[in-house]
């Protein structure tokens, strides 16, 4: 059953210039005078207007002309099919909130009691549904005259692990009630917190009840857990009231590490440990909460060291490891493998090897001779993605070839010049004391200024048109930039003005080549970094429904996923503050309503079949007005 | 045929002669004015018959002399001749609603009427007899055939009563009259003729095959002679109430040709009939008709 609604119901109004034709129709026959004749039998056969054929005619185009007027005010008004089913019997939905913060000793079952009241209590000839939600939002059982299957639903309901988000869950009981009329039952325990975030609206014309189910009286969750010196750190968060004296265990892979006894005090507290966390595993701080939510009597973390990130090198030629040897020792540099894994690659190839530059986070380019119009299109898509790309502007660099890197596709001029001979070496000064490269030397930066350039790349700033061309993160002595930033749609662009294999400079055999390194392609990186510790609701695709830890996908290592801290906290709203939030998404629900119509009415696009109908009666008008005429 | 003079002929003119007031007058201001006119009277030795036979005494015409009876008896004798009315002329009125139509200050009805009236002047003059009939798609009024002057005068108040009826059936009344009469006479019909020709010229020719002389005075109006209209109008049937949108300029050449094919057919087996039709516009002065009459009646006796 289908209903036929307006975008803009407004635009109806313009059918009233449908009496326009109507009343020059009328005008128009008053003024034709009438002769009374005593042989009109003459007349028959010759080319004359019989009175009632002529009459037929103008009536219809009159009828042609009123619904072209009507046909083009019906396409302003933009038509549209709503597939909501024709209202026919009143529902209630029973909306119960599996949310972890109905974990509670005794909670579920009172939830599950009460809303097995609301479906007993639904009035009679209403359709009875059951949706339950957290972050997300389920139908369990479908609207139907039988209450028996809604109580089997009911029967079925758990807490979980996710948190609570209102808007959610009645969002989705309205769009089961649809146009009908009826009322929602929430079986909840109105925490507060549950209507931070989420998204959705109901219809002003559902009634929202609430059954609510009563909050423990205090909860102590697990928040973190943070490795120092010689200890590991958990931090606990008491709401309400406290159990008293209770257990608080640390673990790495199930092993019991150690364990202490607290009285947790109100709001946040520090457990520590004596104990150090080993390299590798998943260290688990767990309590024993009598009163509160199990859920979060766990907190768990990832002590699996990063693997190391990739980086491609792309050089002239691969076979000669002279000009790459202080680069890839320098990124290799650290415990065990190193932080960065380095690929070397020849410019002539990065067409031909797409693999390893999807592979990468970051691109150091030495070399650009060799490089394609296909391998430059790569590198520019690469950093448009959101990769890294140090450029390093030495001898092997042809300033020519990679100047209008990103040219052509409104990306910056990377202002590549000619190259300098400084008589006096220059150092390294910085500019941009905040810059994560540079604010990671803390106060080692002066080491920066302790190596000697003699030969720099020159490199512009500022373009002929005055546009910004970067960010100069440092410069040399001469005042000429050494270290330029530009942004290139998600990625980021690092030029340097002169080598990294000890020819221009004798910046590799400084301390501060391996660190600036470490800086430079870890902050190109970050951007594509993969975390490891997820909140229940923000985990990536594929993640299980489990807290704990799990392997990530594509072989990226392990992640842990948490509860949403928030959730820990059984803080309830009244009654009174939960039914004005839910008038506050009523009232959100007409926008909504229109935006979804929006949606609706474009995908239907009903107003150009309209407009071409009234296109073909505008023609017929035409054809039966030239006959007329 | 001599013409009467020019003031006789603007003061016989329809739109003057209406204002004469009284169909008496009207008839007998039209015939005296037509026979005023005329320098020897058609009806010369009409209507006479013989009655006795006397002596020859000087002053007779020789002509008069019965020379028969002369050969016989060798005396001279003179016929001797008495007038009496030997003639019946009936009147035909189309009545109906399509004879109502004029467009100047005398309609067609208006303008048969003085024609028939002066028709029945001219025969009660004469001492002939005459009736009336009015007639639309059937006999309205009848006056039957008489001579008396008091009978002129009921019949020309017959005919100032005349309105316009609905439809026309011509052939009806002629059929109706052609089972009637007993006598050959005179039928005299004014009309539009707006009906089936066909029938028309039936009733016509079957009044003729009787031995009558018939005279169709075929009345129309300038208007429906020359379609003067300029402008586009929704012309109104009188008698059907048909209605047509109709620009004039577009159909006017058909509208011609049409009333011109329907006079020239009535014009043509009328005449084969032995009929005389003579085309009256009601526009001309009401001499023109009668003088058609006389003459017509001139060639016949």
């Amino acid at each position: 059953m289908f209903g036929f609604s307006f975008l803009f119901p407004a635009f109806l109004i313009g059918c009233l210039a449908a009496a326009v034709p109507i009343v020059l129709h009328l005008m128009r026959r008053e003024r034709l005078p009438r002769v009374r004749f005593s042989a009109i039998r003459f007349l028959r056969g010759a080319p004359v207007e019989q009175t009632r054929r002529r009459r037929l005619r103008e009536l219809l185009l009159l009828a042609l002309r009123v619904a072209a007027l009507l046909l083009l005010a019906f396409a302003f008004a933009r038509p549209f099919f709503s597939d909501a089913e024709a209202p026919d019997r009143a529902a209630t939905v029973v909306l119960v909130d599996t949310s972890f913060s109905m974990s509670a000793p005794g909670q579920a079952e009172r939830a599950r009691a009460q809303a097995l009241e609301a479906i007993a209590a639904a009035p009679d000839g209403h359709l009875v549904g059951v949706v339950a939600f957290d972050d997300t939002a389920r139908v369990v059982a479908d609207l139907a005259s039988s209450r028996a299957r809604a109580r089997a639903a009911v029967d079925g309901l758990a807490p979980g692990v996710h948190g609570t988000r209102y808007r959610e869950g009645l969002a989705a009981a309205s769009r089961l009630i649809g146009a009908r009329d009826g009322r929602i039952v929430v079986v909840t325990d109105l925490q507060a917190s549950g209507w931070e975030e989420g998204e959705g609206a109901i219809s002003p014309q559902i009634d929202v009840a609430i059954s609510d189910v009563a909050p423990p009286t205090g909860n102590l969750a697990v928040v973190s857990i943070e490795p120092e010196s010689g200890a590991t750190v958990a931090v606990l968060f008491q709401a309400g009231a406290s159990a008293g004296e209770i257990q608080v265990a640390l673990a790495v892979d199930g092993d019991l590490l150690s364990e202490v006894e607290v009285t947790p005090e109100p709001g946040r507290s520090t457990v520590r440990f004596p104990e150090v966390l080993p390299a590798t595993g998943v260290a688990t701080v767990s309590v024993d909460d009598p009163i509160g939510y199990p859920p979060d009597d766990r907190r768990y973390r990832l002590l699996d060291p990063q693997p190391p990130v990739p980086v491609l090198v792309v050089t002239t030629d691969v076979r000669v490891e002279a000009p790459v040897l202080y680069l890839e020792r320098a990124l290799a540099a650290g415990e065990d493998a190193g932080p960065f894994s380095v690929e070397r690659v020849a410019a002539e190839d990065v067409a031909v090897r797409p693999e390893s530059l999807e592979r990468a986070r970051a691109v150091v380019l030495m070399g650009a001779r060799g490089l394609d119009g296909r391998g430059r299109d790569r590198l520019a898509t690469f950093v448009r993605g959101g990769g890294g790309l140090l450029l390093v502007a030495g001898p092997r660099l042809e300033p020519a070839l990679v100047t209008d890197l990103f040219d052509g596709n409104n990306g910056p001029q990377l202002g590549l010049g000619a190259t300098v001979v400084h008589d006096e070496p220059v150092a390294l000064t910085p500019t941009d004391l905040r810059h994560p490269v540079i604010a990671g030397f803390g106060n080692l930066v002066g080491t920066l200024g302790r190596a000697r350039f003699t030969r720099t790349l020159a490199m512009t700033v500022v373009d002929p048109d005055g546009a910004d061309a970067g960010l100069v993160i440092a410069r040399f002595e001469d005042g000429s930039p050494a270290l330029v930033e530009h942004v290139v749609g998600e990625g980021r662009v690092l030029v340097f003005a002169s080598d990294l294999e000890n020819v221009w400079n004798d910046f590799p055999r400084r301390p501060a080549f391996v660190p600036f390194l470490h800086e430079t392609v870890g902050y190109l990186t970050s951007h594509r970094a993969q975390p490891r510790e997820f909140v229940v609701g923000a985990a990536p695709p594929g993640a299980p429904d489990a807290l704990g830890a799990f392997t990530l996908a594509d072989g990226a290592g392990r992640a842990v996923l948490n509860v949403e801290p928030r959730e820990s906290d059984p803080t309830s709203l009244a009654p009174e503050e939960f039914e004005a939030s839910v008038s506050r998404l009523a009232l959100a629900a007409g926008r909504e309503t229109r935006d979804e119509a929006g949606e609706r009415e474009a995908g239907q696009g009903l107003w150009r079949y309209v407009l071409m109908l009234m296109a073909l009666v505008l023609v017929a008008e035409g054809l039966l007005g030239r006959r007329a005429a | 045929m001599p013409s009467p003079a020019g003031n006789e002929l603007s003061f016989l003119d329809p739109a003057i002669v209406t204002r004469l007031g009284s169909l008496e007058l009207i008839a007998r201001t039209v015939v005296e004015g037509v026979l005023v006119g005329l320098h020897r009277s058609p009806f010369q030795g009409f209507s006479v018959e013989f009655s006795e036979y006397r002596q020859y005494l000087p002053g007779d015409a020789p002509s008069t002399i019965d020379w028969k009876l002369f050969a016989r008896s060798d005396r001279y004798y003179v016929k001797k001749f008495e007038e009496e009315t030997n003639l019946e002329c009936h009147l035909l009125l189309d009545v109906s609603a399509s004879m109502g139509y004029g467009s100047q200050a005398v309609s067609k009805l208006h303008y048969g009427a003085f024609l028939a009236a002066s028709l029945a002047y001219l025969m009660h003059r004469q001492r002939d007899g005459v009736g009336l009939t009015l007639f639309d798609d059937r006999v309205v009024e009848s006056v039957p055939i008489g001579t008396r002057s008091g009978h002129l005068r009921g019949l020309l108040a017959t005919l100032s009563r005349a309105v316009v009826g609905s439809r026309s059936d011509v052939s009806l009344p002629l059929n109706q009259l052609a089972g009637r009469m007993t006598r050959r006479g005179l039928v005299v019909l004014i009309s539009d003729l707006f009906d089936e020709p066909s029938a028309v010229i039936d009733g016509l020719k079957h009044l003729r095959f009787q031995g009558s002389e018939v005279l169709v005075f075929h009345t129309l109006d300038p208007a429906e002679l020359t379609f003067p209209f300029e402008h586009a109008a929704r012309f109104e049937d009188l008698e059907t109430g048909e209605e047509v949108l109709a620009v004039p300029a577009r159909v006017r050449e058909h509208y011609l040709a049409q009333i011109r094919a329907l006079m020239e057919r009535y014009r043509r087996e009328l005449r084969l009939a032995d009929i005389d039709y003579h085309l009256v516009d009601t526009g001309n002065p009401l001499d023109t008709a009668l003088l058609a009459y006389l003459a017509a009646r001139g060639r016949r006796w």
